[in-house]
């Protein structure tokens, strides 16, 4: 056993830390939430000139075809920074499921394209009105027929469809119950999105009407189920939130040292210290979920389930996080000019993105064989 | 022991004359959630004129003394005031009014005579709206630690400091605070309390925007509040309440009302409105209410609930009786607090991301869903913290004390007695 990490997997972390201290200060993060900007393309193509939009895509198609452990290192210093970026959508989450379609052309350009930063490819999952059952379950049916395929429908709470470049959309063909993925052009005639306010970062509805998709824009999924393909990203994403729950963590403690009521600072208070220990031990939790799934997944022991833990407990750990450093910090921590409630709307926007955490709970529980 | 309520044939009539004034007198669209500040303040000036029609009735304070301008009433009537508005969404009073609900019943305990007769007529009858003045940026939860300085100048007290996370939205007309009288004194003996003209010279107000306000009925967008500053304010001598260097003991009828002592007996308007979209929205071909998740879910959020509105209608019930009261408004707050920030899970659970925005389309029960995500959070803070609420309980209860500390006094106590004997069921 040894739990530390590789030279090359710090040297990666040390890489992520360091664009988040240069090029994400905090109060440029508020200013964005206060205008209502969603990301920042300057930062996307940094994300690009260091790899990273193809830090999960085979060195076949020209990405770098990291660890789990190295990605989610880096996810998990980009969290820590409450770094608002299409980076997870496109380079996680549509390249998870495209990695669990068969071999094709579209889907082989697919990779290529988002591993070199040209293409940012949102995956559109969602219908309304519908209960998460994973991403098969979702699939929007085609009509037409020939190979000439049209797409009606509505999509919602799609990440990041502003940044799209093309949507990853779950469909299913007329008398063919295997799911699907159609990829569509963002600017296709027919789209139309709105983005969705409220305590949500940039998630939108994507509408499709009447838009047409061709046959080789389909790919079609493998033996696994894309469930099974999105372990990675599962780990990835649980990072992400891991990396927010650290900032929360070192925000609190600096406050807690520095807030001073009735005549001390307010970490000598016991109620005080409890707050800051639930927050730790919920991060620590899913941290330690998280690096076991990675390692998990690259050594080949039932990754699945342990991603399904790591995305479940990463969840609720980070809402469960955010109460406590909100407990710790009081009216302070509700001032949006103050920066917590920019990973507390994080841990919330979070919470269901790979499904909800019971839901996931459950797939851990059948990928057990319990 | 009897738990429902049972109307006599008068408490019937009253409600009936009740129902057909507000339905002749609350405009449409007065319980809309306003989505610009335009929208907002014809909302707030809607609730405003509501506020002085009831206040001309004595319904926008029912248990003040009829002799200072309140409606004077008995337990018998406030209970079906309460219900009406209720029904209605709207409170009493209708509008965001901390300073005259707190200011109000610390007046009537601690104000004299002649300050009973000057500052709680316009209170009661909705002619000026009243905020609280007292978290600064140094004192929030130690309220005694409070910086801003109040020095008498002969018939003047001289006003200099801040108060922050103040109010809401379209201003007030009067400020109910605290500050320092004795700069040289003893903790907890050199503060004292004023009713102050919010229109004074030297008054300055800074807007600030939280992730969420609890201003009812007011654009809930921004979450609006306001620093205060005071620069030089003379203010007459005359508006101190309670005695000069006396603040400390005020203080305890002021947050025996913020922290719940007073009670209500509504049922959460979160879960009436929960229920609703539950029974009429579908999701998977069926209504919510069938799925037997939702249903398990919403049995949990339900048993919650109760446990706050029974112990709220217990306060409620030992105020008006006249019963002695210890820990129980401090118990109160604190489990509205925490069941509101549980709640907000909950609700996320229950609904999924539809309970995070309040798209016109997507958002969950209107929106409300929405904005409880928010208020669970912020609702930690004002009126004390759940850390604060634990020590009032802890000292109430006697621990770690020699003698239990006692509650704060309301001036409702014993109200009770009004109510005429209850013969008919």
């Amino acid at each position: 056993m040894d739990l530390s990490l590789t030279p090359s997997q710090t040297l990666i972390r040390d890489s992520a830390r360091g664009f988040v201290r240069r090029h994400v200060p905090r109060a440029e993060l508020v200013r964005q939430a206060k205008e209502g900007e969603t990301w920042d393309p300057a930062w996307f193509g940094q994300f690009r000139e260091a790899g990273w939009t193809g830090a999960l895509v085979p060195a076949d198609f020209g990405g770098l075809d990291l660890d789990p452990l190295s990605v989610a290192l880096i996810f998990e210093e980009l969290g820590r920074g409450a770094v608002p970026s299409p980076l997870i959508a496109s380079s996680v989450i549509a390249v998870g499921l495209l990695r669990g379609c068969r071999p094709s052309a579209p889907r082989d350009a697919a990779l290529r394209a988002i591993a070199d930063g040209s293409m940012i490819m949102i995956p559109a999952l969602r219908r309304p009105e519908t209960s998460w059952k994973g991403v098969a379950a979702t699939g929007t049916a085609l009509t037409g027929g020939n190979g000439r395929w049209v797409l009606t429908g509505a999509k919602v709470f799609v990440p990041f469809a502003d940044a799209a470049t093309h949507y990853l959309v779950s469909v299913v063909k007329p008398g063919d119950s295997a799911p699907a993925l159609a990829i569509v052009p963002a600017g296709t005639a027919g789209i139309a999105t709105r983005l969705l306010g409220g305590f949500l970062q940039a998630n939108h509805e994507v509408r499709f009407d009447n838009v047409a998709v061709a046959e080789n824009a389909l790919v079609h999924g493998g033996d696994e189920t894309f469930d099974a393909s999105l372990a990675v990203a599962r780990v990835v994403v649980a990072a992400y939130q891991v990396g927010g729950m650290l900032e929360m963590l070192d925000m609190s403690v600096s406050h807690s040292n520095t807030r001073v009521q009735f005549g001390t600072p307010i970490g000598r208070f016991q109620r005080v210290q409890d707050h800051i220990i639930r927050l730790l031990n919920a991060m620590d939790a899913a941290k330690w979920a998280t690096y076991e799934a990675a390692w998990a997944i690259e050594a080949g022991r039932n990754g699945v389930a342990r991603s399904y833990l790591a995305g479940s407990t990463a969840s609720d750990s980070y809402l469960e996080a955010a109460n406590a450093a909100h407990e710790v910090h009081a009216a302070i921590g509700s001032d949006p000019r103050f920066g917590l409630t920019l990973y507390t709307r994080m841990s919330r926007t979070m919470y269901e993105l790979l499904g909800p955490p019971g839901w996931q709970r459950r797939q851990m529980a059948d990928a057990l064989d319990w | 022991m009897e738990f429902e309520l049972q109307y006599t044939k008068a408490q019937e009539e009253f409600r009936g004359e009740v129902r057909a004034w507000l339905a002749a007198n609350v405009p449409e669209g007065i319980t809309a959630r306003p989505r610009s500040f335009e929208e907002s303040h014809a909302i707030y000036l809607m609730r405003r004129e509501l506020g002085r029609r009831l206040g001309a009735r004595g319904w926008l304070y029912p248990s003040g003394e009829k002799a200072y301008g309140g409606g004077g009433l008995g337990l018998d009537q406030i209970i079906v005031l309460e219900e009406e508005t209720a029904r209605l969404g709207l409170g009493l009073p209708p509008y965001y009014d901390s300073g005259g609900k707190m200011g109000s019943a610390s007046i009537r305990v601690w104000g004299t005579e002649e300050q009973k007769q000057r500052f709680l007529p316009p209170i009661y009858r909705g002619e000026v709206r009243s905020w609280q003045l007292l978290t600064e940026p140094s004192a929030g939860s130690d309220l005694a630690g409070v910086k801003t300085t109040a020095i008498r100048d002969g018939d003047v007290y001289v006003f200099n400091g801040q108060k922050i996370y103040i109010g809401s939205h379209h201003g007030a007309d009067r400020y109910w605070t605290i500050a320092v009288t004795d700069p040289g004194g003893k903790r907890h003996q050199n503060v004292s309390w004023f009713m102050i003209d919010a229109s004074l010279p030297g008054i300055t107000t800074q807007p600030l925007y939280m992730l969420s306000a609890q201003s009812e009925g007011e654009t809930d967008e921004h979450g609006h509040k306001n620093i205060i500053y005071f620069d030089n304010v003379r203010v007459p001598a005359d508006c101190l309440v309670g005695g000069e260097n006396n603040g400390w003991k005020v203080a305890s009828t002021h947050l025996e009302v913020e922290h719940s002592g007073q009670g209500n007996i509504r049922t959460n308007p979160v879960w009436i409105a929960l229920l609703a979209h539950c029974r009429t929205q579908h999701r998977d071909g069926r209504p919510l209410i069938e799925d037997p998740d939702v249903r398990g879910k919403l049995a949990e959020i339900y048993s919650r609930l109760e446990a706050v509105r029974l112990l709220s209608t217990r306060n409620f019930w030992m105020v008006y009786a006249g019963e002695k009261r210890s820990y129980h408004g401090s118990q109160v707050s604190y489990l509205r607090k925490t069941t509101n920030l549980w709640l907000t899970k909950a609700i996320l659970d229950l609904l999924g991301p539809e309970a995070l925005t309040n798209d016109p389309v997507l958002g969950a029960v209107g929106g409300i869903a929405e904005a409880q995500q928010r208020r669970g959070i912020v609702e930690q803070h004002p009126g004390g913290t759940t850390d604060i609420q634990r020590v009032v309980i802890a000292r109430r209860l006697g621990v770690g004390a020699r003698e239990p500390q006692q509650a704060g006094r309301l001036g409702e106590e014993g109200l009770a007695r009004k109510i005429p004997q209850r013969v008919e069921a």
